[in-house]
């Protein structure tokens, strides 16, 4: 079979440098997306309720840009200039749906007979008192709390919103334009932090290209070095190198082709394949390097033709083997649920595939076409290596047991450590502390609401279930909930907080009314009033326009046609208004109308006694008090709820109401409501300021728990959002990471049972990695190395890798045992000849994979330092635990002949 | 609001003359046409999502010129569906050179209170109309331009494009109208987002232009958001028999009271 491959190497070279090239050119089509959504499967739930939000509400993309003033406060004339430039310039960027700040927000103010919706700052301020407006106006109206303002008032924030449906390079390059437009405005007065998950995202981009383009040659390098420093010679060298490129080349040209992008993970798929690639090809080329020293003379070129044969039909198999073992292990991966793990399980095997297929036809290929003959130049001698083997095999053979209770022991407390394992992947944590996006995202959620986003997805049954006062209360209730129980919960808005705004603004007591100096409708009520006083009669006998009914039932019946005449059909709503509104805040307002020093105190200690706790701020207190005198109609900044309070009847009346205040607001709510009128569907968004995975988890219980307590009936609600993706993808890890150990644990059992024909021999394979493993995770138990989407690979890696030492270990250990009755020699032997190698092999795999410490992301960094450790950890097993157990239970299977 | 009364009150001026007219002009003629003294109609709104789910409102509308040479009106909607917001009415008086005076009536608080806002670019109660798409814009605004002669439905029309003088008066970058040259009516308006100059919303005449009362009226408009797959449907109501739409009946001044707004006579 080699003999008929091998007929024309030139065929075989060309073939795979076709090949090469062709993946090679798919390579620039690759695409980088961290965007959390991907990491789910398609049919994941929290996916599709993303989906499902962002198709009802909009995306839920916002970056958040603030501006710190180190000098002044943001209420300065300064200041509001170069937010009002700002505003405008980002909202003139492409696929900005909108950027609202301090001074475009929506502002619902009360006026004496009525109300305004206008954007916070109208006018461009020209003095302190236009600048003491505008400051006034922000803190009468909480929802702005802690969003356009922090505690200090040196700083205010800016959310950019994209629109729906962008492709990732889009998102990028709103990123770049919004760095662009405050590079505009930075001077030495100013700061601006820029966060939020797509500035995270396309963050984690941009650090992925400089990890590839830094680690790739490093990692190269390496392997370069180590090759040189054994083989000596170019071609040994080259050759392996140009193996696990090929391999590279042709992992990442597959994805390409498929259209999967690169992940945060996938940066180590290069390392990976060159770090462990490289080993198949120094296989071949140390064999033939051997035999052709073994031949020692002149080699014609049948001769070396006969040699390479030799060298593949010998070496294959074990190559081929360690290789297939290798592809399980990372193949193991594909069984995750999490989409960038499972590829990048799918694409390393394949490159693992690939680096065995090109090892084992290219190289030799290679060797055939370039006949220039070789001699045997180098030179064995006694090096750092056999020391250590020496050193192992000194201290092991007199101390077998105290091997086997030091492992014990080791096992006991790597147990101890494995419970002390946190789970948590937080996207922001992934960089480092003192980068730029770390710095911004501090800044934000120390000052304001949060970036993290999670959202509350309420779905009523039938038209205008949102407007119910009941649900109404519920959800706000809920929001102050939240607040008050997490003090990472910076803020809860919904469509309820602008309802109790509207709520409050119709609201206005009387009293405010002639005093307002804004009353500027005076005129106009005279003329019409005095346009009705000539009027005698209140009906409308002259006019001759016709009544079309009230609603379109009559208008398939031939009444209309009859009704030419004058009569306005009445209306029922006059019921109604038996009662008096605003009794309630007349009695109050005209009680503290003039105070007495007394009355202050009596009505300070009225606030406190309706507070629901006593030790409350400054600032709430002052909220009390409006409260408690109707301040500017602050006794209804409140859904309508109690039916005594208001004009309606009935409940019904106050569910009409709210439909009637969402029509009266002008304003864009399509981001919390499915409708302006009566929605059917709300949304409610949380702000965090952690991205923690297992802060989320909390508040998802107390929601769902709160809901179940307090929500009426008829409603279903879910929870959706960036956050709640990442937290499921968190859900994920620990299942990702059993079902990986568990089927690549399963198939090296399978494998070595298979190759000794032994189940015992499949269990004496396991345990050196096994054993591995557990000081794997105690390792990031003690550390605190979270356990991540990264470093959940390392044990799938460390499987894939480490089988091989195992396997060697056994097959060696077996030949010698065939031969020689002696353990003690049948141990030295094994250890100075396959120990030797893995060793080597444990070392240059630990090595390339130590380059991630350079990585620019902190689990890629633990993902190095980890698989390092275990390259370790595993080699030294197999070379000591291994040993110690065959010595001392002497088990069958590796002392009789198979078959 | 005006342009409401602009879709559906148009007159025809017979116009003998049709040669070399410039894109001004015929936006004038558009422009300058005799409204009707009155006008009452009963009008559907329906909201359709990218779904084709569709939320039904209704609304009555009466408006009255009271100041002839200023073109001014005096409105007042009234809606009817849905039911909650049944009765809930709204009385605007244009004003010339200063903002339009604006009442509500809320029926559940059974309070009229002013408002006033300035977000013309706002939604009409969650439709594809802004508030300023209701409103005319003056000639003046605009720098006019006769594009090409087209047919539309059956209609020969000027086509002009309008480009706003001052942008940041205007929501859109720029607007292409197609004008029937029989009725000077508006049976197609393209109108184009300012961010990226692409097409935002389409306005299209939908049936056939009736005369109601001696005036060329469009019965039936769409208003479609090509962006995001939106459309509302504007409509005026009917039966068999006739269309719930009458022009210069009398209609009493006191109709337009902050009084009437609350008792609804």
């Amino acid at each position: 079979m080699f003999k008929r491959i091998f007929k024309k190497p030139w065929i075989n070279i060309i073939l795979i440098i076709m090949i090469t090239v062709f993946f090679g050119i798919q390579l620039p089509k690759l695409n980088i997306n961290n965007e959390v959504k991907i990491f789910l499967p398609d049919d994941h739930p929290s996916k599709n309720a993303y989906d499902k939000m962002e198709k009802i509400y909009g995306s839920g993309d916002v970056i958040a840009v603030s501006y710190e003033n180190v000098k002044n406060s943001i209420f300065s004339l300064e200041s509001i200039k170069l937010l009002d430039g700002i505003i405008q310039d980002l909202e003139n960027i492409e696929n900005v749906k909108e950027a609202t700040g301090l001074v475009n927000t929506d502002f619902i103010k009360g006026t004496a007979d009525g109300m305004e919706v206008k954007e916070l700052v109208e006018n461009k301020p020209q003095n302190k008192k236009d600048i003491y407006e505008i400051k006034k106006k922000v803190l009468s109206w909480d929802i702005y709390e802690n969003n356009l303002y922090n505690e200090d008032y040196s700083s205010s924030q800016i959310l950019v919103k994209a629109e729906k449906d962008l492709s990732i390079e889009q998102k990028e390059d709103i990123y770049w334009d919004i760095k662009n437009v405050i590079k505009k405005y930075k001077n030495k007065d100013s700061n601006f932090y820029i966060a939020g998950m797509p500035a995270v995202n396309v963050l984690i981009g941009n650090n992925m290209e400089s990890d590839l383009s830094n680690l790739i040659p490093f990692v190269i390098g390496i392997v370069l070095l180590i090759l040189f420093l054994s083989f000596r010679n170019a071609g040994g060298v080259i050759l392996p190198t140009v193996t696990v490129l090929i391999s590279t080349v042709w992992a990442l040209g597959i994805m390409s082709l498929l259209g999967i992008s690169l992940t945060i993970v996938s940066t180590v798929i290069p390392v990976l394949l060159v770090a462990v690639g490289s080993a198949y090809g120094i296989h071949i080329i140390s064999h033939y390097y051997d035999e052709i020293r073994n031949e020692n003379k002149k080699i014609s070129k049948k001769q070396h033709k006969e040699i390479i044969i030799t060298t593949v039909k010998k070496v294959g198999k074990p190559v081929f083997l360690a290789g297939l073992t290798t592809m399980v292990g990372f193949g193991s991966l594909a069984s995750s649920n999490i989409m960038p793990v499972k590829s990048f399980g799918i694409f390393t095997a394949v490159g693992v595939g690939v680096a065995l297929l090109v090892a084992l036809i290219f190289i030799p290929s290679i060797l055939l076409v370039r006949s220039r003959r070789l001699s045997g130049r180098i030179k064995r001698d006694k090096n750092a290596i056999s020391k250590i083997i020496d050193a192992i095999y000194g201290y092991f053979s007199k101390k077998r047991i105290r091997i086997l209770i030091l492992s014990f022991i080791i096992i006991i407390i790597s147990i101890v450590g494995i419970k002390k394992i946190v789970i948590d992947s937080v996207m922001i944590e992934f960089f480092k502390e003192d980068t730029e996006i770390r710095q911004a995202d501090r800044f934000i959620n120390n000052n304001f609401s949060g970036t993290h986003v999670l959202n509350i997805l309420i779905d009523g049954k039938e038209n205008g279930a949102l407007t119910d006062p009941d649900i109404l209360k519920e959800m706000d209730n809920l929001s102050r909930y939240l607040e008050n129980r997490y003090s990472r919960v910076g803020k809860v808005t919904s469509f309820a907080d602008f309802i109790k705004r509207m709520n409050k603004v119709m609201n206005y007591p009387a009293e405010e009314k002639s005093q307002n100096p804004e009353n500027k409708s005076g005129n106009i009520k005279e003329e019409t009033t005095s346009d009705f006083g000539n009027e005698s009669t209140s009906e409308f006998d002259s006019e001759t326009t016709s009544s079309f009914g009230n609603n379109s039932n009559n208008e398939t019946t031939s009444d209309f046609g009859s009704e030419n005449t004058s009569e306005f059909k009445q209306k029922t709503e006059e019921k109604k208004s038996k009662k008096i509104p605003g009794n309630f805040e007349e009695d109050k307002t005209n009680k503290y109308k003039k105070l007495t020093g007394r009355q202050f105190v009596e009505l300070l200690n009225e606030a406190i006694l309706n507070s629901k706790k006593s030790n409350i701020t400054a600032d709430q207190l002052v909220k009390l008090i409006n409260r408690e005198i109707n301040y500017r109609g602050e006794a209804y900044n409140e859904i309508p709820y109690d039916v005594d309070k208001y004009p309606a009847e009935r409940k019904k009346g106050l569910k009409d109401l709210i439909s009637q205040y969402l029509l009266l607001y002008a304003g864009n709510l399509d981001d919390l409501i499915n409708d302006q009128i009566e929605p059917s569907k709300a949304r409610m968004m949380i702000q965090m300021k952690s991205g923690s995975n297992i802060l989320t988890d909390k508040i998802e219980e107390s929601v769902s728990k709160y809901v179940d307590d307090n929500f009426p009936e008829g409603y279903k609600v879910s929870v959706a959002g960036t956050s709640d993706m990442a937290l499921a993808v968190n859900n994920l890890i620990v299942s990702s990471q059993l079902k990986s150990i568990i089927i690549s644990l399963i198939v090296v059992f399978i494998i070595v049972s298979i190759n000794f024909r032994s189940f015992v021999g499949g269990i004496y394979g396991v345990i050196p990695l096994s054993f591995a493993l557990l000081i794997n995770f105690g390792i990031m138990g003690f550390f605190g190395i979270k356990l991540d989407i990264a470093t959940s690979m390392v044990a799938a890696i460390a499987i894939g890798i480490g089988v091989d030492y195992t396997v060697h270990f056994l097959t060696r250990y077996h030949q010698e045992r065939l031969e020689n009755d002696d353990i003690e020699e049948v141990t030295r032997n094994t250890l100075k000849t396959t120990g030797k190698a893995i060793i080597f092999n444990a070392i240059s795999v630990a090595a390339g994979f130590a380059v991630l410490l350079f990585s620019n992301f902190n689990p890629l960094v633990n993902l190095g330092l980890l698989v390092s450790i275990t390259m370790v950890t595993s080699s030294l097993a197999s070379m000591t635990i291994l040993p110690a157990l065959l010595n001392q239970f002497k088990p069958k299977f590796i002392s009789e002949k198979r078959r | 609001m005006k342009r409401i009364i602009l879709i559906f009150i148009l007159i025809l001026t017979i116009s003998f003359t049709v040669y070399s007219l410039t894109g001004k002009e015929v936006m004038e003629r558009v422009d300058n046409r005799e409204t009707g003294s009155s006008r009452h109609a009963l009008m559907g709104m329906d909201l359709v999502d990218s779904e084709g789910n569709v939320r039904a409102r209704t609304l009555e509308v009466w408006s009255i010129k009271y100041n002839k040479g200023e073109d001014l009106d005096k409105i007042v909607m009234e809606f009817q569906k849905p039911d909650s917001i049944e009765n809930t009415r709204f009385l605007q008086v244009e004003n010339k050179r200063r903002d339009d005076d604006k009442w509500i009536y809320l029926p559940a608080l059974g309070r009229v209170r002013r408002i006033a806002s300035n977000q013309g670019d706002q939604s009409f109660v969650g439709s594809d109309f802004t508030y300023d798409d209701m409103d005319s814009r003056d000639v003046e605004e605009d720098e006019h331009k006769l594009l090409k002669d087209d047919k539309y439905n059956g209609y020969e029309c000027w086509v002009v494009e309008s480009i706003p003088k001052k942008i940041q008066n205007s929501q859109y970058s720029k607007r292409i109208s197609w004008i029937t040259k029989k009725h000077l009516v508006p049976v197609k308006v393209e109108m184009y987002d300012k961010k990226k100059n692409e097409l935002l919303k389409v306005l299209k005449v939908k049936k056939e232009i009736k005369k109601i009362d001696g005036i060329w009226t469009p019965v039936y408009t769409v208003m479609e958001n090509v962006q995001s797959n939106h459309s509302t449907r504007l409509y005026v109501k009917g039966n068999e028999k006739r269309l719930f739409l009458e022009y210069n009946k009398k209609i009493s001044p006191k109709r337009f009271t902050q009084r009437f707004l609350k008792t609804g006579r």
